[in-house]
């Protein structure tokens, strides 16, 4: 009786090992059709294929991202994988490398103002999309349409919520109307990836049947794994014979395996670097001083902080200095007090640094403060060290004397209680954001027009952002900045800290220069 | 054995309605699933029509007895974030962490158990210092920490393994490493525990008395040392399965079932969710299963209810 005991035991065995067999060979298959690098299918340590690339030969670049793409649909994400969209669709114009200036990309050129509020835009006529069709002012008309008239709830649809309408005058040309008058409109096109007319109602879509105009077609997603693009050999603009024939996009969470794993030659771009992780990799590349950090204040409420003595005393309290010395071992600039460093449209001349006094901040907290629990919200991960700067702003407002409530927590939970209702606004709130590249995230610093409702309550800047945001007149917009600068300083309505720089770890194997806007554009990237 | 089964099964489904009805009320109370699908400055029309779209607008009641008809159904419908089929997902995450739980539970148990018996039966005391020393140290290395370790060793400095991601068998190694050595600590220590007691038994001394080998005379010690060694394994084998792995997937890059736990509940996403949780009853019902028969087989006393 010893065969029956055999074949069970037989059972067991086979049936685990076909178990792990199953498993194994789903991941041959991966590792054959999606290996995350030039490595081969036998499991070698893969090698980044840059290396191997001379001249226009082809190779494969491999960029990290901490998350998965949200969402297949170009239109709704908002995450750090939005870069891929941005190379297998397209707008209308995008920014040049530094983000000095904006450049006609689908467009023929700038677009001209027929009145206030109008617009037309003449589209290059050597456009195509992947699928070979031209561009026409049918799909621009279509998409933008799409994005501002529809229940979609596209996170790209506050870049463009000025735009009213589009509408085609012939194949070439858009006509586009803004709902006021609308200082930023060509910012608002750099962010609007033209879709083909119809392609949101294709089956199966946004899961499949991606055709963009950009250098890169969309070939595969492998939810929390990796993402693969294929470099168009028929692109219809530049040539791109140099650029990576295939980019991985691979998903690694953790920032010290996707450092590790760069210096193992396994990727060739790690974004969103602090300074000592950038310091870390092989090859490291920076933006110049494009964040800017900052400490909004509730002076809603009647919170303590409605108080201009106790603001002043959080403001005097604050040792930037030493943040910037010892936090970002002096990869960052101590803040002038306004959030647009001097490179920057918006910026105000002669307002200087803010004062760091701690007696003084005492003698006010003293003075003024009943000890009311402060809440202090900062979001881990929002920006490289926020959660360290949040504790040493934390410290720095408990050593004068403030009873401070510090809450670290996701990014989510911080941009709602900025962008929440007046009820869940926390008293300080830790905040980073980019100056140069859309001027309506910096108006919305001061006015959140959806929520009706001003987050600084102080008339002269309500007026000045109110102009901001209603002129075309460069001077009259500076004058407003100015005004909004000054007083936001004056009246320590924010708490500005630090500007700094964007890092990225490269590998040896590959030329990139990082764009302003934080796009990685792939068509830019070279073998070194 | 077949009462064994209906039993566990029926525990099982009980257990996996009480966890799916918990999935739905804690997320409805505890948060917004509908504000964590949308921009967070979607206006109150859009956000009503994501309600609408998504089902939310309903009574509460309504929404609960469609949801517990399409779980009971096994229909999980889409990811309210990724709008992928939810059990989809679930279906091509676990067989990553089969693997995964499969290649470190086969090294914890080749290295762990013949660990255990030399350290059980030795009888030169730095043998068994040196061995309570490697287990301490295996039971307090944080996951994490050695995963990062070893990657800088066998990835960075020697180039045997990659250091993270999915593809050929050398993708396997280290994570299954990282992930074994927890269990492997327990797994030498019970052995060793539980052996050592077996070996002090009178009748290990009536057999040897009757001139039994020391072979034989181990394998009988180590046959009844087997149900607490089978317990110790088999609980951290059903950890990892149930998710336990999130550390080492997220270190290692590795898409398993762990990290879509994670996902699922930082995106309040309740049908990704409920299909996560179900998927990951039914394997922990399937294992305890196996479990009480490995008993049964390692102990006759258990299948006769003397024990």
């Amino acid at each position: 009786m010893i065969s029956p005991k055999l074949t069970r035991r037989g059972l067991f065995a086979a049936t685990g090992g076909a178990l792990i067999l199953a498993a194994c060979s789903d991941d041959s298959t991966e590792s054959s059709d999606t290996k995350p690098s030039t490595g081969d299918s036998t499991g070698d340590t893969p090698g980044s294929g840059a290396e191997q690339a001379g001249g226009t030969e082809p190779y494969e670049v491999v960029v990290a991202i901490s998350r998965d793409p949200e969402q297949l649909d170009p239109h709704k994400t908002g995450d750090n994988a939005e870069f891929i969209w941005n190379n297998v669709y397209e707008p209308l114009y995008r920014r040049s490398v530094d983000g000095s200036e904006v450049l006609p990309l689908l467009a023929a050129e700038l677009p001209t103002q027929i009145d206030d509020t109008t617009w037309e835009i003449p589209l290059n006529p050597d456009a195509r999309f992947a699928s070979g069709d031209p561009v026409t002012a049918a799909d621009v008309a279509y998409t933008i349409e799409s994005i501002v008239h529809n229940d979609l709830v596209l996170s790209i649809g506050d870049r463009l919520e000025g735009i009213a309408s589009a509408e085609a005058v012939d194949d070439l040309t858009v006509r586009m109307t803004t709902k006021t008058v609308d200082p930023i409109f060509l910012s608002r096109l750099t962010y609007g990836l033209i879709v083909q007319e119809g392609q949101r109602e294709v089956e199966g879509w946004p899961q499949s049947g991606h055709n963009g105009s950009g250098a890169y077609t969309f070939d595969s997603w492998e939810p929390g794994s990796q993402v693969h693009l294929t470099r168009r050999d028929d692109y219809w603009g530049e040539d791109v014979s140099a650029a990576p024939s295939t980019v991985v996009v691979r998903i690694i969470p953790d920032k010290a395996t996707q450092l590790l794993s760069l210096e193992n030659n396994e990727l060739d771009i790690v974004p969103e670097l602090s300074p000592d992780q950038a310091r870390t990799a092989p090859v490291s590349a920076r933006v110049s001083g494009t964040d800017s950090t900052l400490i909004r204040t509730n002076t809603l409420n009647g919170r303590p902080l409605a108080t201009p003595e106790l603001r002043e005393a959080g403001s005097l309290a604050i040792d930037r200095q030493a943040i910037v010395d010892v936090l970002f071992e002096g990869d960052a600039t101590v803040a002038e007090c306004q959030i647009a460093p001097a490179t920057e449209f918006g910026h105000t001349v002669g307002l200087g640094e803010a004062e760091y006094d701690p007696d003084r901040a005492r003698e006010l907290v003293a003075e003024f403060y009943d000890g009311t629990p402060l809440s202090f919200i900062a979001g881990a991960g929002f920006s490289p060290k926020h959660s360290d700067v949040a504790q040493a702003v934390a410290q720095n407002l408990q050593d004068v004397g403030f009873n401070i409530d510090l809450q670290i927590t996701d990014s989510r939970e911080v941009l709602a209680a900025q962008f929440g209702s007046k009820d869940g606004f926390a008293d300080l709130l830790l905040w980073t954001t980019n100056a140069e590249l859309f001027e309506a995230i910096q108006s919305m610093q001061w006015v959140r027009g959806d929520h009706g409702f001003s987050a600084v309550q102080n008339d002269v800047v309500d007026a000045a952002v109110a102009e901001v945001l209603s002129t075309t007149d460069v001077a009259a917009r500076q004058a407003a900045y100015d005004t909004i600068n000054r007083t936001t300083c004056e009246e320590h309505l924010n708490y500005y800290l630090y500007y700094l720089d964007d890092f990225y770890g490269i590998s040896e194997d590959i030329a990139w220069t990082p764009r302003a806007e934080g796009w990685i554009i792939l068509k830019d990237i070279r073998p070194a | 054995m077949l009462q064994v089964f209906v039993k566990r099964t029926f525990r099982g489904l009980v257990l996996a309605f009480v966890a799916v009805n918990l999935v739905f009320f804690v997320v409805h109370v505890i948060g917004d699933p509908v504000g964590r699908s949308l921009p967070l400055d979607a206006t109150p029309e859009q956000y009503a029509a994501r309600a609408e779209s998504l089902g939310f607008d309903r009574p509460l009641w309504e929404q609960y007895t469609d949801y517990v008809g399409d779980v009971a159904r096994l229909d999980f419908g889409d990811s309210i974030s990724t709008q992928a089929p939810a059990m989809g997902s679930v279906l091509t995450r676990f067989p990553r962490t089969f693997l995964l739980v499969g290649v470190g539970m086969g090294l914890t148990a080749l290295i762990g158990i013949p660990t255990g018996v030399i350290l059980a039966t030795t009888k030169r005391r730095w043998v068994d210092r040196l061995g309570n020393s490697l287990t301490l140290t295996a039971l307090s290395v944080p996951q994490f920490w050695l995963g990062i370790l070893l990657i800088l060793v066998f990835s960075l400095k020697l180039g045997w393994f990659p250091t993270s991601g999915i593809g050929g068998w050398k993708h396997v190694v280290l994570p299954s490493i990282a992930l074994a050595i927890g269990p492997l600590g327990k797994t030498i220590q019970i052995t060793q525990v539980t052996l050592r007691d077996e070996l002090q038994k009178p009748y290990i001394r009536t057999a040897r008395a009757k001139g039994l080998s020391e072979g034989r005379v181990l394998y009988h010690a180590l046959r009844n040392a087997g149900v607490a060694v089978a317990t110790v394994f088999s609980h951290e084998t059903i950890l990892a399965l149930a998710g336990y792995t999130v550390l080492v997937e997220t270190v290692f890059a590795w898409p398993g079932i762990g990290s879509l736990i994670a996902e699922a509940i930082s995106n309040l996403d309740i049908p990704l969710t409920s299909a996560v949780v179900v998927a990951v009853l039914l394997v922990v019902v399937v294992a305890n299963s196996l479990v009480d028969i490995m008993y049964r087989r390692l102990d006759p006393r258990i299948a006769r209810g003397l024990k």
